[in-house]
């Protein structure tokens, strides 16, 4: 039984690509296609695992990340940031926002998700 | 001299003490004696007392008994042995203290009449067979008269006396006549317990005449006390009375020796004691006052210098200020000065008589009015004064001096002294005409300035005028350069954003698909699909480079400075690169001369830097290996990347860096590339604090060497 990861990610096709290849690597996939949205259903279902799009429309991403980290979480929570390094620092930003590790955009399909997986798993 | 050595051999504590000790033990020892004395004379007066008292009944009783019996045998002799025998019992009892008993013996020696009966019934008893009491009888009927018998162990108990007086009838023996004497009712009439008495043991004896000693009537042993026998004449014998005082009663003169001893040793060892702690006291004080005598000593010596150093500082005080004192006493209407007063004064104290006078002359003699003015306003309205005047010395020498006074007073408010001070301040007054030159002059100076600066001050107003209006167009053209460069920075984020994002999907899903996740493809399909992807990444490249090459143009461009390991970024580019050189024919060698390399940089853009020049190397290598050497030289991280290929011509090198240009280098055209890699490039290892080179030649291969700055230096 694999875990569940909430994506957050404003952006539709990322969004279907992201939960496209976590279900089919066995994941329980919950989506939130905004900042706040995402808090609720974190709050709610406790997912093990949460990526966040830091190019949020709402809300800054990095804000996001610390409201998460600590806000009742679960402490083993694994947060990553998926960033798309506009702009330096993001990477570190990122940590400081409470970020467990950092996925950069765009996506590579065949490594997305052992990415991920080491990030958590190296947590 | 002998009594004051007698007086301080008696202030000794030893001496003292047994000579109160021998005084004390003399005198209560005499009077012990006299007691002793008094209470042993007592004694013998009560001794000889009671000797006599019983001596006298003793006598007393041979008379009374010698009449009694008498009178009895009288009786029996003249009217035989009577019928009221017991009434004249009784009557010769009256006298019964000296006999209790009364008997009549007949001739056979048989007890006929006793009285009193009672407890005395010896009637029928025959004092022929008694033993003791056959010697005296014998006795006095040889004697044919009366005789006393004793002491006697009495047929009714005790001891007795017996006295009988024979009788003869007709000249015929025919009995007795006896009183009996009980002695204990003998003694017991005298008031004397002979066994209990608590003062005197008592001892009654007579010598026998067959044994010649003593037979006792009474208990005690009188063997000690030979010295007490008191001889009694009682006609028959021998007899001897003992009164001897009983040892239990201590002589009160011993109490008094012992007491009066105990008191001399006291009074001895309490006089040592006091004398001892009074010579102690003495001693003691006059330690103290020697001390206190010095210490009074060393303060005044203490204190004398004080003031003499106290004095002479005053006056070193005075002489360093140029201030002398004066003292005017107004009831002995005397002037003194101090020492500095003198000098001031310019007068030799040796020959110069201090008086009001005489320091009057020597004020200047302008100011004279004034001073006497003052002095004497001062005298009537009994105040303070503070004046400055001039003296005026020798007629030529001015000296201006600044006098201050104060008046001291008595109980009752009467002024009796006044107390001043004279400075001379000379030196001060010419200063302080010199400063009102100078001041004067200043002022001329300031007034001419002050209009100078007056006319530069309208000048500058003018000009800052003009600025004020010029800085006013400035502030304008700046805020509308920053607006435009905010809207600049705005416009490439968002650039950056929105152009990658639809590249996200096509690289992404292409992806998805060539990997069969959505189901199995045919080869034409991933054909194709390959080639879609090719150009999305291909695209992806120009979109990153034109917004880098944006950035810096723009002077956006940032860089986060974290330490990372560059060597294995630096692996991590040619693993990735080498999948593409292998497929060219190529090696990629890599010399590191370093075992760690921790560079403070940013890693992301050191990446592209390594991934733009190796790519490079591979795109214009068709052969051969592409050499890739690090080391540090100067703190500096160098990386060389050496390829075998097709080199660039000196004129191609100097536009180079330049963006936009591909160069013409015979090959097609068509290169994966935009032609802005080198130039972002030079700019991120500039941007990162380095430098990049290139050395090449035409068919030689090239050498592109970047340099990057090591901060930390515990790398090598």
């Amino acid at each position: 039984m694999k875990s569940t990861i909430l994506i957050i990610e404003d952006n539709k096709q990322n969004m279907y690509m992201l939960s496209y290849l976590l279900e089919n690597n066995g994941y329980n996939v919950l989506k939130a296609y905004n900042g706040a949205r995402g808090l609720k259903i974190a709050h709610e279902k406790h997912p093990e695992i949460i990526l966040i799009d830091i190019q949020l429309p709402d809300m800054d991403g990095y804000e996001i990340c610390i409201k998460l980290r600590h806000n009742g979480l679960p402490k083993n929570t694994t947060i990553i940031a998926v960033t798309s390094y506009a702009m330096g620092g993001d990477k570190e930003k990122a940590i400081e926002a409470g970020a467990d590790g950092y996925i950069e955009k765009p996506i590579n399909p065949e490594t997305f998700v052992s990415q991920m997986e080491k990030i958590h798993n190296t947590r | 001299m002998k009594s004051s050595f007698i007086y301080r051999l008696l202030k000794k504590p030893l001496v003292a003490g047994i000579t109160a000790f021998l005084i004390l033990l003399l005198s209560t020892q005499y009077i012990s004696y006299q007691q002793y004395l008094l209470h042993e004379n007592k004694q013998k007066e009560e001794i000889d007392n009671e000797v006599s008292l019983i001596k006298e009944k003793l006598q007393a009783l041979v008379m009374y008994s010698y009449s009694a019996t008498k009178a009895l045998a009288y009786i029996v002799e003249r009217n035989g042995v009577p019928d009221d025998f017991d009434d004249i019992a009784i009557e010769l009892l009256d006298n019964h203290e000296y006999f209790d008993v009364v008997e009549l013996v007949d001739n056979t020696g048989t007890i006929t009449h006793v009285y009193p009966l009672k407890d005395n019934n010896v009637i029928g008893f025959n004092i022929f067979k008694s033993n003791e009491a056959l010697s005296g009888v014998l006795t006095t009927i040889k004697r044919k008269d009366f005789f006393i018998a004793g002491p006697v162990n009495l047929k009714q108990g005790g001891v007795g006396i017996i006295s009988r007086q024979p009788i003869f009838i007709n000249e015929k023996f025919a009995g007795f006549s006896a009183v009996i004497t009980t002695l204990s009712t003998f003694f017991n009439d005298l008031k004397i317990n002979t066994s209990r008495d608590e003062r005197f043991m008592y001892q009654l004896s007579r010598v026998n005449n067959k044994t010649g000693e003593e037979d006792f009537f009474l208990d005690s042993d009188m063997s000690n006390y030979k010295e007490f026998a008191v001889p009694i004449e009682m006609s028959f014998g021998e007899w001897k009375l003992y009164v001897v005082p009983k040892q239990n009663e201590l002589n009160s003169g011993l109490w008094f020796a012992l007491f009066g001893l105990i008191l001399a040793i006291n009074g001895g060892w309490g006089v040592w004691f006091l004398a001892g702690q009074s010579e102690r006291l003495t001693r003691l004080i006059n330690i103290k006052l020697i001390s206190q005598e010095s210490e009074l000593k060393s303060i005044y010596e203490t204190s004398k210098v004080k003031i003499e150093r106290s004095e002479s500082n005053l006056n070193k005080a005075q002489q360093i200020a140029s201030l002398g004192s004066f003292e005017w006493d107004l009831e002995l209407d005397t002037l003194s000065w101090s020492d500095e007063m003198y000098r001031i004064f310019e007068k030799d104290p040796n020959n110069f008589e201090v008086t009001y006078e005489a320091f009057f002359d020597n004020v200047h003699p302008d100011d004279r009015d004034f001073v006497l003015k003052t002095h004497t306003d001062t005298l009537k309205n009994k105040n303070t004064y503070h004046i400055t005047y001039r003296l005026l010395l020798d007629g030529e020498r001015i000296k201006h001096v600044d006098e201050q006074c104060e008046i001291y007073y008595d109980k009752n408010q009467k002024p009796i002294k006044f107390f001043g001070t004279t400075q001379d301040v000379t030196a001060r007054v010419h200063n302080e005409k010199e400063l009102l030159n100078y001041k004067n002059n200043l002022e001329k100076i300031v007034n001419l300035r002050t209009e100078e600066l007056n006319d530069s001050k309208d000048a500058l107003l003018n000009l800052l005028e003009d600025i004020n209006s010029q800085s006013i167009e400035l502030e304008k053209e700046k805020v509308k350069a920053q607006s435009a460069d905010l809207m600049k920075s705005a416009f490439l984020a968002t650039m950056s954003h929105e152009l990658r994002t639809p590249m996200n999907s096509i690289i992404g899903f292409t992806g998805i698909l060539l990997k069969e996740l959505a189901g199995p493809l045919n080869e034409e399909q991933k054909k194709q699909l390959a080639m879609v992807k090719k150009s999305g990444e291909h695209l992806l490249g120009l979109i990153n480079d034109i917004l880098d090459i944006s950035k810096i143009e723009a002077g956006k461009l940032k860089v986060s400075l974290y330490p990372f390991d560059y060597l294995a970024t630096l692996n991590g580019v040619v693993d990735f690169l080498l999948p593409q050189a292998s497929a060219n024919g190529l090696n990629i060698d890599t010399d590191i001369q370093v075992t760690r390399a921790t560079l403070n940089s940013d890693e992301r853009r050191v990446e592209q830097i390594l991934l733009n020049l190796l790519s490079n190397a591979i795109k214009f290598s068709k052969k051969g290996t592409i050499k890739v050497k690090v080391d540090i030289k100067d703190s500096m991280l160098v990386t060389k990347v050496i390829d075998e290929g097709i080199g660039i011509s000196k004129k191609n090198l100097a536009k180079l860096f330049m963006p936009f240009i591909q160069l013409e280098t015979g090959l097609s055209r068509n290169h994966d590339g935009t032609g802005l890699g080198l130039a972002i490039s030079k700019n991120l290892v500039e941007k990162l604090g380095g430098s990049i080179q290139v050395e090449s030649a035409v068919g030689k291969g090239s050498n592109f060497t970047f340099s990057l700055p090591m901060e930390n230096s515990d790398n090598k």
